[in-house]
């Protein structure tokens, strides 16, 4: 009898415990619909442009999603030293996730960069010293545009592009109308509807 | 034996009781008999901001705002909602909810919303876009994990929000005008036009959540500086933990549109999530 007492106050006292407990992770989700967006980064160092972008730096997260449905012109841009510039993509540094997604569907995306050691992302996913355990890309847009001006800069348009990072299943698809881009500096790394590992 | 078991039932049926009321009962019954195995502290409640109102949270506010506003019928013209200042660790918010300790200035829309016909039209083209199929599709494919940890993470929203242990903080801006948000000139600012922005050890939240739509260009600059933050339309967090989801939803705006000019270690958003 007195088992059952015990058990019956254990059963009553056991469910509040069990639904405190901590989750594994985050999920980040970011839904961007129509009109235009754009984000600038003019002059100094070490800047940051995210236009319908997802930026994460030394985060973990259970989901990363990016998605983004644009009738406008979709624009990032900077100038100076060691900036990042993502327009429609999703660029993890130092960060962890178990699945990351972006679906990308707009008119124009365009990223203008000035200066050295820059970044630009043009509805790509890039990862940094970063893990993931499955990747996605999806990118369907009208006209593309890339321009950078300087040395050592690294463009990635409709890509998926890794360094130092642990990933598991990788797949893209893009349906892209004009791409184009210019290019003036050394040493410029640029992947176009393409996956990277270094 | 039977004295024993009318007292024991009596035991279970006092229990009972005070898990159906409010926790502070709970909490109060055990604390006195030792080793709690709760810990219900109401530090924080869900924070809402809807419409065009200005919500300014201090990481030890308690606000709680649910009203839902109503427009004249009469009112076609959008108004227009804006901020800006000059100086040096500067906080400036429109239609924003902003959990950093450094607010000094702020400005309030009190303007009334109408109702949400463009979330109808919205909704029909979601419908008639191939690709969000293909994308509903993918989201039925998560891995039961996915699943059972999301089911997981209602059941902690759920369980927060009765408990208060973490708040869910969300934005909401709708047929607004335009929003602006300018910092002139200065270190560590914040220009925020209808975004999130969580940073400076804000207490942990269940869930962060904005959302804008049907509105008029959404602007946000930060000229001049070192350190300095401009969201437009974003969520920006930094040292702040999340539990759950993470979701900044846009459609039916403006142009949007963020700007730094000048200075270093400076981030602009537009429409983005940024988790430093």
């Amino acid at each position: 009898m007195k088992l059952i007492h015990i058990l019956t106050l254990g059963a009553l006292l056991v469910p509040p415990v069990v639904g405190h407990a901590d989750l594994l992770g985050i999920r980040a989700q970011n839904q961007v619909k129509g009109g235009e967006y754009s984000a600038q980064a003019q002059g100094g160092n070490n800047n940051s442009a995210n236009a319908a972008s997802i930026h994460m730096t030394g985060s973990s997260a259970r989901a990363v999603s990016n998605r983004v449905r644009a009738n406008g012109t979709v624009s990032a841009s900077a100038t100076g030293n060691n900036n990042t510039v993502n327009s429609a993509s999703v660029f993890m540094e130092n960060s962890r996730a178990g699945k990351v997604s972006n679906s990308v569907k707009v008119d124009a995306i365009g990223n203008e960069v000035q200066g050295n050691n820059n970044t630009s992302n043009i509805g790509s996913v890039m990862m940094e010293n970063a893990s993931a355990g499955k990747v996605h890309s999806s990118v369907t847009g009208g006209t593309l545009n890339g321009v950078i001006d300087g040395n050592d800069n690294r463009l990635n348009i409709g890509s998926v592009q890794m360094s130092d990072a642990h990933r598991g299943e990788v797949s893209t698809k893009t349906d892209l109308g004009d791409v184009s881009v210019s290019i003036s500096g050394n040493n410029t790394d640029v992947a176009v509807d393409s996956v990277v590992v270094d | 034996m039977l004295k024993k078991s009318v007292l024991a039932a009596a035991v279970v049926f006092a229990l009972s009781a005070g898990m159906a009321h409010a926790d502070h009962t709970l909490y109060g019954s055990f604390k006195r008999k030792g080793p709690s195995v709760h810990h219900n502290t109401f530090n924080a409640q869900p924070i809402t901001n809807t419409n065009t109102n200005i919500i300014t949270v201090n990481t030890s506010a308690i606000q709680t705002t649910t009203a839902t506003a109503t427009a004249p019928t009469t009112q076609t013209a959008q108004a227009s909602s804006s901020a800006a200042a000059t100086g040096n660790s500067t906080a400036l918010t429109a239609d924003t909810v902003d959990t950093t300790p450094s607010d000094t200035a702020d400005a309030v829309d009190t303007t009334a919303s109408a109702t949400d016909t463009a979330g109808a039209v919205d909704t029909t083209a979601s419908t008639t876009d191939t690709a969000d199929s293909v994308d509903a599709a993918a989201s039925t494919t998560d891995t039961g994990a996915e699943s059972a940890a999301e089911a997981t993470a209602t059941t902690q929203e759920s369980t927060d929000a009765q408990g208060g242990l973490q708040a869910s903080i969300r934005n909401e801006v709708k047929n607004t005008g335009n929003i602006s948000s300018t910092v002139h000139g200065g270190n560590n600012n914040m220009a925020n036009a209808a975004s999130i922005a969580l940073h400076g050890g804000s207490r942990p939240a269940s869930s962060v959540e904005n959302k804008v739509s049907a509105t008029g260009e959404i602007t946000s600059m930060v000229k001049g500086g070192n350190n300095n933050s401009a969201n437009a339309a974003s969520i920006s967090m930094g040292g702040t933990p999340v539990k759950g989801r993470v979701i900044n939803e846009v459609e039916g705006t403006g142009n949007i549109s963020s700007m730094v000019k000048g200075g270093n270690n400076n981030q602009a958003n537009a429409a983005s999530i940024a988790i430093n």
